[in-house]
This record gives structure tokens, C-alpha cells and sequence, in this order.
């Protein structure tokens, strides 16, 4: 049993690790810019809709990995000490950006979906 | 200790170990504003400081992690997978709702950031913090600009998300769980939808499911206009 659930990850692994090869040599070939990463969540969501992959095919490890996402993400970030000059000036300005971009974005979308259920609603 | 600082399980071992140990110290203690990957980012960074080590160095263990990248955000396509039936039922509203959220957060970021003068890297840099980490990250990178100061955005939208939403429905008076749920996931992302979540199971849905959405739009729109 013990010896069928490892292999069972590391088919999974395989199947993901497949998946992302093949998107990022799209990237690659694409005309335009796009990075490997989304280019490969394309990939693995188009295979799932035409059933290629299914989500047993991927499942467990998957849980495995988006429940702990973040860390894959900690060493780029850490690259930030390469600005923190830029940082020292303007940490208040990004502060200020990011918090008030965030309220307009959040009344932008609340509004809109309320002025769309509102106009839906009202055709008989 | 030269050579243990160099070796690349180091800097494996302190990241990963870091992360473990700011993830407990919140389960323990039930604080809710430590955010484990802001925490790690930054303890790593003042150590790194201190010790004198340079991003190289510990980028010999980091880039292990960052090698993961691709195969981890490919595996975002299974929650908007699993959650095809309930985007059928509301296609409309999430669409419009998302599309104007991805339009409403970039151009609001560009005009504040021209606004206050920001430097080009760091304003590009937060053209995507409404989206989650990964997308933010993949998109700043190619475009130039700083993947740390995208994630400190993207952190910002969602704390604002997770710890306003609740207040900022009752005060602009978004009453239909569609609204909510929309509005909170094409702001902030997965630490909104947490909170989205414990408003009703609904909200939470819809709202992960617009993270989704206005992450595939800012992609589209970052591709043509950047």
C-alpha cells in the first residue's frame, strides 16, 4: 500500500512536470511574451476540459502543493533585497497604490455585477 | 561557517523551515495578521543583511523552490476546473464584474503611481497586486518589474480584502451575495476569499472563482498593453 501511494505521487509529478514542459516551450514559441507558468496553466486547463488529464490523475498531489503554495514563491520575492534603495524612498507610495487601487478595484466589480443584475432582472 | 552559510541546503532549509515555523506560530497563537509568507520574506532578508550574504549565495538553495514555479502554478487550472458548474450558472456578473475589476485595478495604479511620481520598476510592479501571487510574480517579471515589490502589493490588496470586506459591504451597500463575492475575489485574490468564505459558502465560492477570472483578464490585458 505504502509502496503504491509513492508511486501513485510520483506519476502525478510526472504528469505536471509534462504539463509544464510543454507550456513553457509554447512560451517559447509563442510570437508574443507570456511566461512559461501561464502558459502551462493553460495547458493543464485546456487537458482537463478535453479530459486528457483528469483530476484524479492529479489530484493528491495537488492538494499537497496549492495548500503550500506560497513557498515555492519566498526565494524570488527574497530578490528584493537586491532594491531596497528604490524601497527606502518609497515604501509610503506603495502603501498608498496599493491600498487605494485595491478599494476602487473592489467598488468597480461590486458595482458593476449590481448595475448587471439589476438591468438582467428587469427583462421580463 | 563560511562554507555552511554557502551550502545550498542552507538556504533550502532556513526558507522552508521559516515558513513552517511562522505557519505554526499563527496556528498557535490565533493571530491573525501574521501573514507566514510576509514574515518569511522579510526575516530572510534582514538575515541576509546582517550576515552579509549576497541574493547569489542564497539563490544556490533558493532556486530549487523557484524551479517548482511553473509545475505549481500550472496546478491553479484545477480550482477553476472544479468550480465549471457554478461559473456557468453566473457567467454575466462574473465576467462583467471581473473585467471591470482588471481594468479598474490596472488603470487605477498607473494614474496614482504617475500621481506620486513612482519609479517606472515599482509602478510596474504593482499593475498586478490584485491578482494572486503567482500570476502577479509571472506578469511583473516579464514586464520588468520587481517580482519582491509585486508581492508586497499583492499582500496589501489581499489583507486590505481579508480584513475590510465585511465593513466595506455594509458601508457601499453591496447586498446580493454576487456582488460580494465577485467584488472581494477581483480584488483580493485568496486571502479575501478566506474571509469571503466565513461571510457565506456562496460568497466564498464566487469569490474564488473571480480570483480566477481576473487573474486569466489581467493576463490578457498585461499581454496586449504591455
Amino acid at each position: 500500500m505504502e509502496y503504491h501511494n509513492a508511486m501513485k505521487i510520483l506519476s502525478q509529478l510526472t504528469i505536471i512536470f509534462l504539463v509544464s514542459l510543454l507550456g513553457e516551450s509554447i512560451s517559447l514559441i509563442l510570437p508574443f511574451p507570456m511566461p512559461g507558468s501561464i502558459a502551462a496553466l493553460g495547458v493543464m486547463l485546456i487537458l482537463l476540459f478535453a479530459k486528457v488529464v483528469k483530476e484524479e490523475h492529479i489530484k493528491e498531489t495537488s492538494k499537497y502543493i496549492l495548500d503550500n503554495i506560497a513557498i515555492f514563491f519566498i526565494p524570488s520575492c527574497v530578490g528584493i533585497i537586491e532594491h531596497l534603495g528604490l524601497l527606502k524612498s518609497s515604501w509610503w507610495k506603495i502603501i498608498i497604490v496599493s491600498s487605494l487601487s485595491f478599494l476602487i478595484t473592489f467598488l468597480a466589480a461590486g458595482y458593476t455585477v449590481k448595475a448587471v443584475i439589476m438591468l438582467t432582472r428587469r427583462k421580463p | 561557517m563560511k562554507e555552511l552559510i554557502m551550502n545550498p541546503l542552507f538556504a533550502l532549509a532556513m526558507t522552508i523551515g521559516l515558513y513552517v515555523l511562522f505557519t505554526k506560530l499563527k496556528d498557535k497563537t490565533k493571530i491573525g495578521f501574521i501573514n507566514q509568507f510576509l514574515f518569511t520574506i522579510t526575516l530572510i532578508v534582514i538575515i541576509l543583511l546582517i550576515a552579509d550574504g549576497p541574493y547569489e549565495i542564497y539563490m544556490k538553495g533558493g532556486s530549487v523552490l523557484s524551479m517548482f514555479l511553473t509545475p505549481v502554478t500550472s496546478l491553479l487550472a484545477l480550482s477553476i476546473y472544479r468550480e465549471r458548474k457554478k461559473v456557468k450558472e453566473n457567467l454575466l456578473p462574473i465576467l462583467a464584474g471581473t473585467i471591470a475589476g482588471s481594468i479598474a485595478s490596472i488603470t487605477s495604479a498607473l494614474l496614482l503611481s504617475n500621481l506620486l511620481n513612482l519609479e517606472e520598476t515599482i509602478k510596474l510592479s504593482l499593475l498586478t497586486k490584485c491578482v494572486t501571487t503567482p500570476i502577479a510574480v509571472a506578469l511583473t517579471n516579464m514586464m520588468g518589474g520587481i517580482e519582491g515589490v509585486a508581492a508586497v502589493g499583492v499582500m496589501i490588496a489581499g489583507i486590505l480584502g481579508n480584513v475590510l470586506a465585511p465593513t466595506l459591504v455594509k458601508v457601499f451597500k453591496l447586498n446580493g451575495p454576487s456582488e460580494q463575492g465577485i467584488a472581494i475575489g477581483s480584488s483580493s485574490h485568496a486571502l479575501g476569499s478566506v474571509k469571503a468564505l466565513k461571510m457565506g459558502e456562496d460568497i466564498g465560492a464566487l469569490s474564488s472563482i473571480s480570483l480566477s477570472f481576473s487573474a486569466i483578464i489581467t493576463v490578457i490585458i498585461v499581454m496586449i498593453f504591455f
